[in-house]
C-alpha cells in the first residue's frame, strides 16, 4: 500500500488548529482562576516556552524519520518496553479522545441545545471523527486545509466584533499574582496548549513530503495557535473580566455571546460555536488516530482499519463515564492533567530522546 | 441480458469463416445472417454475360449515400469493361476515397452496418467496402442546455464525425490525437478518447483507455452508459465526469490537459478528469471581463451553499436557535407561523418535494405548456397553499430561494447532487439544530476531500491547496495571468504562454 | 432498553461488515481485538444506556497521581508564603 503523504502546508495548519483545540474554550477559565489579569502573561510566556517543547519532539521526531511515534517508541526501547508504553500511551490517548467528546457534548447540551441529550451530539461527533480516520490522513489533511479558511474568517470576525467593547481597566494591575503561581499557570497553560503536540509525531516527519518546511511549519502553525489563544485569552479579560472570565465555564462562549453590532447583528454565538467545533475536531481526530495507530502497533496488526470502530464505540461511551460532573471535569483539568501531560508528553519523550542518543539511534545519513 | 448475448456470440462464431468464392453463395449467407431484413439492398450486376460473372453491391438503405453509390460505383462498373480483378476495380475504377479490402464475413457486417458499401465479385474471395456512410443527422445547431450571452453558438450533434471535427475546427494542431474503441457487443458503438498529446498526461490517457477496454457489455447508447462505468467513486452522489454539449467547454478543457470521450449517438461529451470547481465554471467566465466573472463565480459558490443549506438553516434556526434572529424578524415569523399546524421540518418538506415534483414535471411536460405549467404550479400552490395556513411565506420564499440557485449551476450534474443532499440535511437539521447542520455538511466535506477522480484529488486546488491554480478557481485572473496549466492534472507541459507586454508601456520605457 | 438493542445490532452489523474480509485473509489476531474492542465498546454503551453508573477509569488515574500533586501542592504553598 502507498503510504499517504502530507503537504508541509498541511501539516502547519493541522499543528495551528490541533494546538488550538479545546484550549479555546476552557482555557481562559482554567488560568484567570489562578492569576487573574495576568493570565494573558501567562498564556505568552508559555507560548515561548513551547517552542523549546516543540524542538524536543523535533529533535525526537528526526531521529527516527521514517517510523510512526509507536513504532518509534519500540525501536528506541525496545520491543517490551515499548509494547508496554505504546499500552499506556493508547488508553492515554482514548481517554483525551473520550474526553475531548465530553466536551463537545457537555457544551452543546449546556450552553446551545439544553433538552438534547450530550449523547446524541457525542454520537454525531464520534461518527465525523471515525469516518475522518476511515479515509486516512491524508483525506483529513485536506478537510483541515479547507476548515482553516472557515476557522481564519470566522476568528477575525470574532475579533473585530468583540474588539468595541474593550475595556482597558480590566487587565490592569499588570503582574499582580505571584511568581509561583505564574509558573504552575505556565505548566498549565502550556498542558492544554503545546504538551499535546507530541501526538503530531504520529505524522512527523514519517508521513510529510518536506521535512525541513515542515520543521519550520511545526513551529509556525504552534506560533500563530498560540497567537490566537492568547488574542482570546486578552478578549476575555478585557471585555468580561477577570473574575466573570475564572467564574464561566466556556468563557470564550460567553464572550462571543457580548456580540452586537447594530440592532441586527446580534446572538451568532452559534455560528461562532463553529470556529471551536473546528478546533477540537482537528485535535480529537489527532488523539482518536494516535489511538488507533498505536493500538495496531501494540498488537502488530498491518491494517489499522477495522480497529476504528470499536475505539470510536469505546471512546463515546468513556465520554459519557470520564467526569460525573462539570466540577469533576474542572478539577481534573486544573490539577491532574498537567501532571498526566507533563509525565507522558514531555518527560516521556525527553526520555525517549536521551535512550536514542545513547543507543545512537539517528536518522541514516544519505 | 446474458441470454441474447448467448445468442449473438454464437451467431458471430457460425460467421467467422472467410467468403466464399460463389457469389450466390455469400449472398444467401448473408441475407440468412440478415434477416431477409428489407433494408439491405443488394444489386447484383452482370458483368461478363459470356462467363456469367456477377458482381453485387450491397449496402443498408438510409445509411448509405444512395447517389454516392450509383455515381461513383455502378456507374463507374458497368463503364468498365474488360478487367475484372479486384485489383483493376481497385485501382482505376471506383472513385470514393477510402477503400478497404474484406475477406471475413465477420469485418463484412461490420461495414456493412456501419454504412459502407460492399462490393463483392464473383470468384474472387476478397470484397471491396466503400466509405459511403452517409446517415440522416441533424445540424449543428445552438447548444439547448448550456447557452451563453457571449460564445460560440454551435452546440456537438449525435454524429462522432460531426464533433471530433468540431473540435478539430478550434484545435488545428498536430498533436490533437484520437483514440478510438469499439464498445458493445451489440450495438458496437465507436467511442473516441481525444487529447492533446503532450499537453495531457500519458499515465492519465493509458488509465481512460484501460478502464474503456474493460468495459464488457452488449450496449452503450449514451456517454452517461460510459460514465458509470469508468468513474471513480461509484457510490458518490457527486460527479466525477463533467459533460457538455458545447465545443469550446471541450477545446478548453483539452488545453488544460483534460481528456475528453466522444461517443456516437449523443452530443454530450465526457471530460475527465472533472473537478469540483470545473462544476462552478461556465465557458463564458473567460469570454467576459474577468472581474465580472470573479464575481460571479463567487455568486456561484455562494449559490451552491445557499441551495445546499438554506432550507435546514431555516429549519434548524426557527426549531432550535431562534435568538439568533433579531426581534423583529422573529415576531413576524412566529406571527405567519401561528396558523401553520406542521412543525418546521413537516412544513420544509413539504414544500420541497411540491418544488421538485412541479421541476420535473415541468421538464417532462410537452415544451410548449412546460414552463407555464411550472410558473403556474409554483404561483397557485405557493400562493394558495400560505393563504390556507398549510405553510408559512417565509418557507415558500427559502424553497423558492433554494429553487433560483439550484440552477446557478453551468453544470446540471451538481445541481441534482444539491438536490438529493438537501433533504438528509434538513431531517438532521430538524434533530440537531445547526450541529446538525454542521455535521452534515463536514461529512460532505470529508467525503468530497476523500474522492480522487483518476488520481486527481476532487477538490484541488483548494485541498490540496496550490497557489499557483488559484488564478482560475475560485477567482479568475485575467488571460494575461493565466501562464500555467493545472498542476495535478498534467505535469509535463505546464506552460500555457508567456507574459504579455503591452506596446505602450515598452515604448514608454525605451522613451 | 430501546437503545441496547440498537446498540446490539449496531454492533452485530458492524461485526458482519469486517469479519468476512479479515476471514479471508486468515487474519486471526486482527479479528480476536477487534471482536474483544467492539464487545467491550458495546457493553460501556449498553450501560451507559441503561443508566448503570460505571465508575470513572480516571478514579484509577487520580489516585496513582494525589501523592504527586500533594508534593507539588506543597510547593507551591511554599512558593505563595514566600
Amino acid at each position: 500500500m502507498n503510504k499517504e503523504m502530507i503537504s508541509s502546508r498541511q501539516f502547519t495548519i493541522i499543528t495551528l488548529l490541533c494546538s488550538i483545540g479545546t484550549a479555546i474554550l476552557i482555557i481562559p477559565a482554567s488560568i484567570t482562576n489562578d492569576v487573574q489579569q495576568d493570565a494573558w502573561i501567562v498564556a505568552s510566556i508559555g507560548v515561548i516556552f513551547s517552542l523549546l517543547i516543540i524542538k524536543l519532539f523535533i529533535t525526537l521526531g528526526k531521529r527516527t524519520p521514517s517510523f510512526t511515534f509507536p513504532q518509534a517508541i519500540e525501536k528506541i526501547v525496545g520491543k517490551f518496553f515499548g509494547k508496554a508504553i505504546n499500552l499506556c500511551f493508547t488508553m492515554l490517548m482514548l481517554l483525551s479522545a473520550g474526553e475531548l467528546l465530553y466536551f463537545i457534548g457537555i457544551f452543546m447540551k449546556t450552553e446551545i441545545m439544553p433538552e438534547t441529550p450530550s449523547m446524541s451530539f457525542v454520537l454525531l461527533f464520534g461518527i465525523i471523527v471515525m469516518y475522518a480516520a476511515y479515509l486516512g490522513i491524508e483525506v483529513f489533511a485536506r478537510s483541515a486545509e479547507i476548515l482553516f479558511p472557515v476557522f481564519a474568517f470566522i476568528f477575525i470576525v470574532f475579533v473585530l466584533c468583540i474588539s468595541p467593547q474593550i475595556d482597558i481597566g480590566n487587565v490592569q494591575p499588570i503582574l499582580e499574582a505571584s511568581p509561583s503561581s505564574m509558573v504552575f499557570s505556565t505548566i498549565r497553560f502550556m498542558s492544554l496548549f503545546s504538551f499535546p503536540l507530541v501526538i503530531l509525531l504520529i505524522v512527523f516527519p514519517s508521513n510529510v513530503d518536506v521535512q525541513e518546511s515542515a520543521t519550520k511549519g511545526f513551529y509556525i502553525g504552534a506560533m500563530i495557535g498560540g497567537v490566537v489563544l492568547v488574542t482570546v485569552i486578552l478578549l476575555s479579560i478585557l471585555v468580561l473580566g477577570p473574575t466573570l472570565t475564572s467564574s464561566r465555564t466556556f468563557p470564550s462562549y460567553a464572550l462571543a455571546q457580548r456580540i452586537s453590532i447594530g440592532d441586527f447583528l446580534q446572538r451568532i454565538e452559534v455560528i461562532m460555536a463553529a470556529m471551536w467545533i473546528t478546533t477540537i475536531y482537528i485535535r480529537m481526530f489527532m488523539y482518536f488516530y494516535a489511538s488507533v495507530i498505536s493500538m495496531a502497533q501494540v498488537f502488530n496488526i498491518a491494517n489499522h482499519r477495522p480497529l476504528i470502530i470499536p475505539l470510536g464505540m469505546i471512546s463515546m461511551g468513556l465520554s459519557q463515564v470520564i467526569h460525573p460532573t462539570i466540577i469533576e471535569s474542572n478539577l481534573y483539568n486544573q490539577e491532574y492533567w498537567p501532571i498526566l501531560a507533563t509525565i507522558f508528553m514531555v518527560l516521556l519523550p525527553l526520555m525517549l530522546l536521551i535512550i536514542a542518543m545513547l543507543r545512537h539511534i539517528k536518522a541514516p545519513s544519505n | 441480458m446474458s441470454v441474447s448475448k448467448g445468442n449473438d456470440t454464437s451467431h458471430i462464431n457460425a460467421t467467422e469463416d472467410c467468403l466464399h468464392r460463389s457469389l450466390a453463395k455469400n449472398i444467401k449467407i448473408i441475407k440468412q445472417t440478415l434477416g431477409n431484413s428489407d433494408d439491405i439492398i443488394i444489386r447484383q450486376l452482370v458483368i461478363d454475360e459470356a462467363q456469367n460473372q456477377s458482381i453485387a453491391i450491397l449496402y443498408i438503405d438510409g445509411l448509405s449515400d444512395k447517389t454516392a453509390i450509383s455515381d461513383a460505383i455502378i456507374d463507374k462498373l458497368l463503364l468498365n469493361t474488360n478487367d475484372f480483378t479486384i485489383e483493376h476495380i481497385k485501382a482505376s475504377c471506383l472513385t470514393i476515397g477510402d477503400v478497404k479490402d474484406i475477406t471475413q464475413f465477420m469485418t463484412l457486417y461490420q461495414t456493412l452496418l456501419n454504412g459502407d458499401a460492399v462490393i463483392l465479385i464473383d470468384n474472387c474471395v476478397t470484397g471491396i467496402a466503400t466509405n459511403t456512410k452517409h446517415a440522416k443527422d441533424r445540424a449543428v445547431m445552438e447548444p439547448s442546455t448550456e447557452s451563453v450571452i457571449r460564445g460560440p453558438r454551435e452546440a456537438f450533434t449525435e454524429t462522432l464525425r460531426t464533433n471530433t471535427a468540431l473540435i478539430r475546427r478550434k484545435i488545428k494542431s498536430p498533436n490533437l490525437w484520437i483514440k478510438s474503441r469499439i464498445i458493445g457487443e451489440v450495438t458496437q458503438t465507436d467511442v473516441s478518447v481525444m487529447y492533446i498529446n503532450g499537453i495531457a498526461s500519458d499515465k492519465i490517457v493509458a488509465e481512460v483507455l484501460a478502464r474503456l477496454d474493460r468495459i464488457n457489455t452488449d450496449s452503450i447508447l449514451e456517454s452517461g452508459y460510459i460514465e458509470s462505468y469508468i468513474q471513480d467513486a461509484q457510490l458518490s452522489l457527486f460527479p466525477t465526469i463533467y459533460n457538455t454539449e458545447r465545443p469550446d467547454v471541450i477545446a478548453g478543457e483539452l488545453l488544460d490537459g483534460k481528456i475528453a470521450i466522444l461517443v456516437d449517438g449523443t452530443p454530450f461529451v465526457l471530460v475527465v478528469p472533472a473537478l469540483f470547481t470545473s462544476f462552478l465554471q461556465s465557458a463564458e467566465d473567460y469570454y467576459q471581463n474577468w472581474m465580472v466573472s470573479t464575481l460571479i463565480r463567487a455568486l456561484r459558490f455562494f449559490g451552491i451553499s445557499l441551495a445546499l443549506v438554506a432550507p435546514s438553516l431555516y429549519v434548524a434556526i426557527t426549531t432550535f436557535h431562534q435568538e439568533m434572529l433579531p426581534t423583529p424578524m422573529l415576531i413576524s415569523i412566529a406571527s405567519q407561523r401561528e396558523g401553520v399546524p406542521f412543525p418546521a421540518i413537516v412544513e420544509a418538506l413539504i414544500m420541497e418535494v411540491a418544488f421538485e415534483v412541479l421541476r420535473e414535471a415541468g421538464l417532462r411536460m410537452p415544451r410548449t405548456i412546460g414552463p407555464a405549467v411550472s410558473i403556474v404550479g409554483t404561483l397557485v400552490i405557493g400562493q394558495a397553499a400560505v393563504e390556507a395556513g398549510v405553510v408559512s411565506a417565509v418557507m415558500v420564499i427559502i424553497v423558492a430561494l433554494t429553487a433560483i440557485c439550484s440552477f446557478l449551476f453551468p453544470a446540471y450534474g451538481l445541481s441534482n447532487t444539491v438536490r438529493v443532499l438537501r433533504f438528509p440535511l434538513m431531517i438532521i437539521a430538524s434533530m440537531f439544530g445547526l450541529f446538525g447542520v454542521m455535521f452534515g455538511v463536514m461529512i460532505i466535506l470529508l467525503h468530497l476531500c476523500s474522492i480522487r477522480t483518476f488520481g486527481v484529488p476532487y477538490l484541488s486546488p483548494f485541498a490540496p491547496f496550490i497557489l499557483k491554480d488559484q488564478k482560475d478557481a475560485f477567482i479568475l485572473f485575467p488571460r494575461k495571468a493565466l501562464l500555467t496549466r493545472p498542476r495535478l492534472i498534467n505535469q509535463k507541459n505546464m506552460v500555457r504562454g508567456h507574459r504579455y507586454i503591452a506596446i505602450k508601456r515598452r515604448n514608454q520605457r525605451d522613451g | 432498553m430501546l437503545t441496547v438493542i440498537c446498540i446490539i445490532v449496531a454492533s452485530i452489523i458492524i461485526a458482519f461488515i469486517f469479519i468476512p474480509s479479515l476471514l479471508k485473509i486468515k487474519d486471526t489476531k486482527t479479528i480476536v481485538i477487534f471482536s474483544l474492542l467492539l464487545l467491550i465498546g458495546a457493553l460501556l454503551n449498553s450501560l451507559n444506556a441503561l443508566n448503570i453508573h460505571v465508575p470513572s477509569p480516571l478514579i484509577p488515574l487520580v489516585m496513582i497521581l494525589s501523592p504527586l500533586k500533594k508534593i507539588l501542592d506543597s510547593w507551591r504553598e511554599g512558593g505563595t508564603r514566600k
